[in-house]
């Protein structure tokens, strides 16, 4: 089961190593928008007042993510922080709100939120819009799958032009609508 | 044997009947399958001591037995230090897979009592090989995942799998009927598809 979630409901998970022992939880998950894809979370103490801190978990060194736990191979995973440094602490805040952008110039709405599919590995698979008139249901909030490579920058993702038939509703039906993308992207080339 | 029917259990040395103590928890080893290598014994002369698993002689119902009490020791390694601390624990943890799905909590151990070896992770509802165990911490019991998120992985029985887990597989399926059916039915449904 690949299961979809907001990127957003991951904050607060505890992040777990396989020997079973756990001192963050995340906080926020991080977009790189040069290399155009989510390059890791920044993290935080445990509990509801839990304080930043420090060390982050980049995408690469998860070994699973699940509705209970993100899990990491070690703590030496946290060490290494090279390359979130400079990423703000506010880290996915950087494209909410912005605009997704079809290849023609059509506008589909504001980005709400990232959505990511659960496992090991997991993957970055869709944007949660406030849907424009381009997809006949102003203002509803409506999933469009996403290419892994996704141009995107603080004010927009560019999507193929195929993401303006296959919004959903509903998130489960999220995979199925990618996989029909997905296909349609490879009978392109 | 189950280790909650084990907890509290009276040693007695027998050479000469006298009671040396008490079964308190189980120091495992979890290197690609889990085995309780020693006892940590509650009660004796010199308080909490360590008892090997080979030098327990017999495991009755009411006691177990020991044939040289000077097989009782002090920790030696980070395992039994732990064990004696009252960390590392496996019942009582939460059970999460390493695609990050809780289990639950477990609630029992059953293991050989000639090896030590651990057979079973009983859960509330359910328990799972313990084939599956892939670390023990302070904050979870680890356990691996069946895979089947990137399809059903054949040769990763489904009988090693949580009812629960089961279900989801039958959920990827579109397996008719499913949510009425018992864990057996389950895995009798799921074993011919793939």
């Amino acid at each position: 089961m690949t299961r979809l979630v907001r990127a957003s409901s991951i904050t607060g998970t505890p992040v777990v190593t396989l020997g079973g022992e756990s001192d963050y939880e995340i906080k926020d998950v991080v977009l790189d928008r040069d290399r155009q894809r989510l390059i890791g979370f920044t993290l935080r103490e445990p509990g509801f007042f839990g304080q930043p801190v420090k060390p982050t978990l980049p995408w690469d060194a998860v070994h699973g993510i699940g509705p209970d736990a993100v899990i990491v191979k070690t703590d030496e995973v946290f060490a290494d922080s090279a390359g979130l440094d400079t990423v703000p602490a506010d880290g996915s805040g950087d494209v909410l709100e912005g605009r997704a952008l079809t290849d023609s110039g059509i506008d589909l709405g504001k980005i709400l939120e990232v959505i990511i599919s659960l496992g090991t590995p997991p993957k970055m698979v869709g944007l949660e819009v406030e849907a424009s008139e381009a997809l006949h249901a102003d203002g509803a909030h409506l999933f469009i799958p996403v290419p892994e490579a996704l141009p995107i920058s603080n004010d927009q993702a560019l999507l193929p032009d195929s993401v303006k038939d296959h919004a959903t509703n509903d998130l489960a039906e999220l995979n199925a609508a990618r996989g029909t993308f997905d296909n349609e992207t490879k009978g392109d080339n | 044997m189950r280790w909650n029917s084990l907890r509290g259990t009276t040693v007695v040395d027998s050479n000469d009947a006298t009671s040396l103590g008490s079964v308190s928890v189980p120091v495992m080893s979890v290197d690609g399958s889990a085995t309780i290598e020693a006892l940590i014994i509650e009660g004796t002369d010199d308080g909490p001591a360590v008892l090997p698993f080979s030098a327990v002689s017999e495991f009755g119902p009411d006691a177990i037995t020991v044939d040289d009490r000077s097989s009782f020791r002090s920790p030696q390694d980070d395992p039994e230090r732990a064990a004696m601390l009252g960390a590392h624990r496996v019942i009582g943890k939460r059970v999460i897979t390493d695609s990050g799905v809780n289990l639950g909590t477990a609630t029992d151990l059953i293991f050989d009592t000639s090896s030590g070896a651990c057979e079973r992770i009983v859960l509330a509802n359910d328990d799972i090989p313990a084939g599956r165990l892939l670390g023990v911490g302070s904050f979870a019991v680890i356990v691996a995942a069946p895979q089947h998120s990137n399809g059903y992985r054949p040769g990763n029985d489904l009988d090693d799998l949580t009812k629960a887990e089961l279900y989801e597989i039958a959920k990827d399926a579109d397996l008719d009927g499913r949510s009425t059916m018992s864990k057996a039915e389950l895995v009798d449904a799921l074993g011919g598809s793939s």
